[in-house]
């Protein structure tokens, strides 16, 4: 436990320095997943049939998507009706092979990176279907994870 | 075909080409943003249909059909209006959309552009 410590602290201290390089790095894993999520909707959205309802694309992405990506649905849909989508995958695929603790804390706080990506995706796809969001993801115990999706008005 | 042409959601044109040599394309530009309009109205009275709108509006001589994906993207295709029967052309004319839309994917989906 020691030498774990030692190792990994130099990366997760909180120091300026080191909030700044996570800053960046989330900015860019993010950005690059809502291109990456852009053109997964330009490329998956269904040819058979219109989709309109907010909704109904939500839980486009949770079904049919989340199968292409991680060969898997989300377990979990819960809505608000008023713009609020929480989705919940409970063996979220990126974390089930990983080692920690059996997913204490300090496990999901490292695994953060890892599931900035989908975020960017989720954001990337419902943009595609012309829907502006925020996506937020939070992790209590891998491999659990759970998405969280506003849609922000423009007004 | 006289003109393909596809917008974007917003209605800003991303791709228009004109194959009459004897049209300017101005005039193409213009036939394609009053169909914008047209689009709008069949996408109001259809709502959860097919993504192929039909034809939109017959000008002189020519045809005007109208296709919408699902994220926004409208296609557009003027044609000359022919003698064979409507059923067959919209067949043809949305075999033709299909194909514009899998190139446009493939298009936008090509990290080289």
């Amino acid at each position: 436990m020691e030498t774990d410590s030692a190792a990994t602290s130099g990366w997760l201290e909180p120091s300026n320095n080191n909030n700044e390089l996570l800053e960046r790095v989330y900015v860019k894993l993010e950005s690059v997943g809502f291109r990456v999520g852009k053109r997964l909707a330009e490329r998956f959205a269904p040819m058979s049939r219109r989709l309109s309802d907010t909704l109904d694309i939500v839980k486009f992405v949770c079904k049919d998507l989340w199968m292409l990506l991680f060969n898997r649905q989300i377990d979990n849909l819960k809505t608000n009706h008023r713009g609020v989508y929480v989705l919940q995958d409970n063996k979220f695929k990126w974390f089930l092979h990983m080692s920690g603790n059996n997913g204490g804390a300090g496990a999901a706080r490292r695994a953060q990176p890892y599931i900035w990506f989908p975020c960017g995706i989720i954001r990337g796809i419902l943009d595609g279907f012309g829907i502006s969001t925020v996506v937020v993801a939070e992790t209590l115990g891998l491999p659990q994870c759970t998405f969280q999706i506003r849609v922000v008005s423009d007004e | 075909i006289h003109c393909v042409a596809i917008l974007n959601r917003q209605g800003n044109p991303l791709y228009l080409r004109n194959f009459d040599k004897q049209q300017e394309d101005v005039k193409f530009h213009y036939l394609v943003y009053t169909s914008c309009d047209v689009i709008e109205e069949r996408l109001e009275e259809n709502k959860n249909g097919d993504l192929f709108l039909g034809l939109l509006q017959t000008i002189g001589d020519m045809a005007v059909y109208g296709y919408m994906t699902n994220t926004g993207k409208k296609i557009i295709l003027v044609t000359s209006v022919s003698i064979e029967s409507a059923a067959i052309r919209s067949a043809r004319i949305k075999e033709i959309c299909q194909s514009v839309h899998a190139a446009y994917i493939a298009m936008v989906c090509n990290p080289f552009n």
